[in-house]
């Protein structure tokens, strides 16, 4: 990938055309921007974490670079201001407060609007950048300051500003240089002018003067690339006037995060802290360097100079770390999405070849067949596995959503997420995105209620929204939780009545009542606010996870306790494990997964049940389908039948079939649009005879018989 | 009324019967002709729909093309071919599987040969038909096939 780099002039810069790169940066920066806006929420929660504002400068920065690289001069020099305030934020002059971060957020979605744009730009682009900037502007105590490496000082006891790391080249060695000057230094303001000078010239300088009480010193922290000797040589000239200590500060601890905050993380790992909870206790810990001024044990100076060095080395780190190789890589999905397809390629073609082994009874090429057979299916779940992302990455961009949301509708909502590294095909996480923000819009805006109704009703403020993801099996289990008002089914039921889904004289248990609250128009929220309300959104939701990624929703609801919104997805859509069965003289597949168990019937037996369509198995009356009647297959049915039952949801329901023949790699091909209205069938499979073999889809046809 | 009027459609085309008469289709979007292979039926689907093929590993659906024009239903026979076409809805492109009773051969069809469709005369709707050919003494129908399998009957 070739990239061209033009001089800076002062006029615009002619455009890339290397799309290629433009395109890298523009989903880097993307990145880089939820990032921003993951720290800029965590920032929320613990506000006097200078870190982390540390962190957003540093993303603020990287974006203004790389959209200077690409010519986007507009995001730059918007970039610029915004890292101008950020600056501020950083050395104190700017606190953290809701409406900062409000604007902090505002910018970043700004930016992102305009990565993802043309970067030609329109005038409500740019009324949105200006109102963005002025408001900012309007926060800030003091006019901005310019951002050359500073060679300024700060007095203490306030953290002094930390110079811009220099981005490239040789590692920049630090060094902290203690000078105690004598009466005759501090007199000689010539040679402190040049010393500072000279030393802003080897490199990037911080200043700290300690000049009232018993100790007056000065603390110098130079990056520089100069060896040691250097260093000392630039003090030759006052080195009668004072007492010089240069010690070389290097990074040689092995991670930058503290201890306690280590020891928090794998407690929320396991679930046993929630995030919240960690950073409140933590932000209640007294951070020590006042603890030891309290005690009078350092002096605040010395304390102010020590977080100096540490910022330097933290500053260090972070460069280090930037420079480090990735030990990962981005893969178009594209390339992934071949990769599959070559695999169930592959499958298909070495069960054929299977099949023609067994037939031709040479023992080495069956024993061959035997190693290809176990090698493909190695490949195949590892193609697969490259899909696989985790659950967190929707999580953490529901946070934000959380946060408008609650802030819009006056609610008071804390999100509690667990399972987050539980992991979910790409394309199935891709469409899940939308129904759990319908989801999440309905828990909020109509099952948890307003803290006055909370409290009154003796529940804890803030309102709780729990999202969990868990595998069993072939699924994986998805639950949005809320501990609000809960459905009413009584009001359910009249809402369908009067919509004339309902008759009077029907009678629905509560979870067939809640069932219908998938149906597009019914809705009981007394008010349609503009997030939610017209009982539109869980018609999606139902219809993207039924029949998109062929799964099921179920809903249990306690009124005045609570709702739960249970999902329950297949784990991959290209290739499942299947039970090939006969009905006739079509082939079928069950998921293998949901296989219960299997039975042999004869006629008689099949015959005593037919009325009721249900058969007893383990103490349940389980309802079943002969296939050859729901799929109106040809011929009389055979002298001994089988019952496979599986698992639905929480159901089981049996299936009647000629004959079972074994388990199958089933490679699922879809059947195109042309069939997209078939009923009880979900997809296509290929036999290693040449055959076609029609995967049932259980919801379908439990759907259609019951 | 034929829409097509404007447009030329003169080309090389795919003659084939359907009980008696003959079709033609642009060559264009035929990707080749098989014999007839074991159809898969899904169940519960309108009865042109006859079923599925295994392509090479594809899976390929395969309609009764005289039963969807409105004709009886397809007597299957040696010379009974299923000819695979490319067929357009909007941006996307399908592979589909259309019977036919026997395939003749390609022919070259100039403007002069092709007339419009005739007001009657046909028992076929007219949406389906771009115009008809002229070859030596025979018609041929030309079908567009894009609309015979997009037309939102199911």
């Amino acid at each position: 990938m070739a990239a061209r780099f033009c001089e800076s002039t002062t006029q615009e810069r002619p455009l890339m055309n290397d799309q290629e790169f433009t395109n890298v940066v523009c989903e880097e920066s993307l990145e880089l921007l939820q990032t921003l806006e993951r720290t800029v929420l965590e920032l929320e929660v613990v506000p006097t974490d200078l870190s982390l504002v540390g962190k957003i400068f540093r993303i603020v920065h990287t974006i203004k670079g790389s959209a200077g690289m690409v010519a986007f001069d507009r995001i730059r020099d918007f970039a610029h201001h915004l890292e101008t305030a950020l600056d501020q934020v950083r050395s104190g002059l700017l606190p953290v407060s809701k409406p900062l971060l409000d604007l902090i957020l505002a910018a970043g979605d700004h930016l992102r609007e305009q990565f993802i744009a043309p970067p030609a730009g329109n005038s409500e682009q740019e009324q949105n950048s200006a109102k963005i900037l002025a408001q900012l502007a309007a926060l800030s105590p003091a006019p901005a300051r310019s951002t050359s490496p500073a060679a300024g000082g700060a007095r203490a006891p306030k953290p002094p500003a930390a110079a811009a790391p220099t981005a490239t080249a040789a590692p920049a060695g630090g060094y902290h240089i203690h000078l105690v000057p004598f009466p005759s230094f501090l007199a000689n303001k010539g040679a402190i002018d040049t010393l500072l000078g000279e030393l802003a010239t080897h490199g990037t300088v911080t200043l700290l003067k300690e000049e009232e009480g018993p100790e007056v010193f000065w603390d110098i922290l130079l990056t520089t690339s100069e060896e040691l000797d250097a260093i000392h040589d630039l003090f030759i000239f006052v080195a009668n006037d004072c007492r010089l200590t240069i010690t070389a500060v290097a990074d040689d601890s092995a991670s930058s995060v503290p201890d306690h905050r280590r020891l928090g993380e794998i407690l929320v790992a396991r679930g046993d802290l929630s995030e919240n909870q960690l950073h409140r206790i933590l932000a209640q810990q007294q951070p020590l360097g006042e603890l030891l001024v309290a005690e009078g044990v350092v002096s605040s100076a010395k304390v102010t100079s020590a977080l100096a060095t540490q910022k330097l080395l933290d500053d260090q780190r972070q460069q280090n770390l930037q420079g480090q190789p990735q030990d990962s890589i981005r893969v178009s999905s594209a390339k992934l999405d071949r990769q599959v397809n070559l695999i169930c390629e592959l499958v298909v073609v070495q069960s054929r070849l299977n099949q023609l082994a067994a037939e031709g009874e040479v023992a080495e090429l069956q024993k061959n067949m035997q190693i290809l057979e176990r090698l493909t299916a190695e490949i195949r779940d590892n193609v697969l596995d490259l899909r696989m992302l985790p659950v967190g990455t929707l999580f953490s961009k529901f946070k934000r959503l959380v946060r408008d949301l609650a802030t819009e509708l006056g609610k008071e909502v804390e999100m509690v997420t667990a399972g987050a590294d539980t992991e979910l095909d790409k394309s199935v996480l891709d469409q899940l995105g939308e129904p759990l923000i319908h989801l999440i819009r309905n828990s909020i805006d109509h099952g948890l209620e307003a803290p006055a109704e909370r409290s009154m009703a003796g529940k804890s403020t803030p309102g709780i929204l729990r999202l969990t993801a868990t595998h069993t099996g072939a699924h994986v289990v998805i639950k949005v939780e809320d501990d609000g008002r809960g459905l009413d089914p009584g009001k359910i039921r009249a809402t369908a009545m009067v919509k004339g889904l309902l008759a009077a004289e029907q009678t629905l248990t509560p979870n067939e009542l809640f069932q219908m609250i998938f149906i597009a128009g019914v809705s009981t929220a007394t008010t349609v606010t503009n997030v939610s309300g017209r009982g539109v959104g869980m018609d999606v939701v139902k219809t993207t996870i039924e029949g998109q990624l062929r799964g099921t929703v179920e809903v249990e609801s306690k009124h005045g306790q609570g709702t739960a919104v249970t999902i329950t997805l297949p784990l991959t859509l290209a290739i499942i494990d299947g039970l090939l069965v006969r009905a006739a003289t079509t082939h079928f597949v069950l998921p293998f997964a949901q296989i219960e168990g299997c039975l042999e019937l004869t006629n008689q037996e099949s015959a005593k049940n037919q009325q009721r369509q249900l058969y007893p198995y383990k103490n349940q009356l389980v309802p079943y389908v002969r296939l050859r009647e729901f799929f109106a297959l040809p011929g009389p049915p055979p002298e001994i039948e089988h019952l496979v039952i599986v698992a639905f949801g929480n159901q089981k329901y049996g299936f009647i079939l000629d004959q079972i023949i074994g388990s199958h790699q089933t490679v699922i091909k879809s059947l195109g649009w042309v069939f997209r209205q078939a009923e009880g069938v979900s997809g296509a499979t290929i036999l290693g005879n040449g055959e076609v073999a029609l995967i049932i889809d259980i919801a379908g046809v439990v759907a259609l018989t019951s | 009324m034929s829409e097509n009027q404007a447009e030329s459609l003169a080309g090389q085309y795919l003659t084939f019967s359907l009980r008696e008469a003959e079709y033609a289709l642009e060559i264009a979007r035929v990707r080749e002709v098989l014999d007839l292979a074991t159809l898969t039926k899904i169940p519960r689907m309108p009865d042109f729909l006859s079923g599925v093929i295994n392509l090479r590993g594809q899976v390929v659906p395969v309609l009764d093309l005289g039963q969807r024009l409105g004709l009886a239903p397809i007597a299957k026979t040696i010379n009974t071919s299923i000819v695979i076409v490319e067929v357009r809805e909007g941006e996307s492109s399908l592979v589909v599987g259309a019977m036919t009773d026997a395939v003749k051969m390609v022919v070259d069809l100039a403007d002069e040969n092709i007339e419009p469709v005739p007001a009657l005369g046909t028992n076929l709707k007219t949406e389906f038909i771009k115009g008809m050919g002229k070859q030596q003494d025979k018609f041929m129908v030309i079908l567009n096939i894009d609309k015979v399998l997009t037309n939102n009957e199911e």
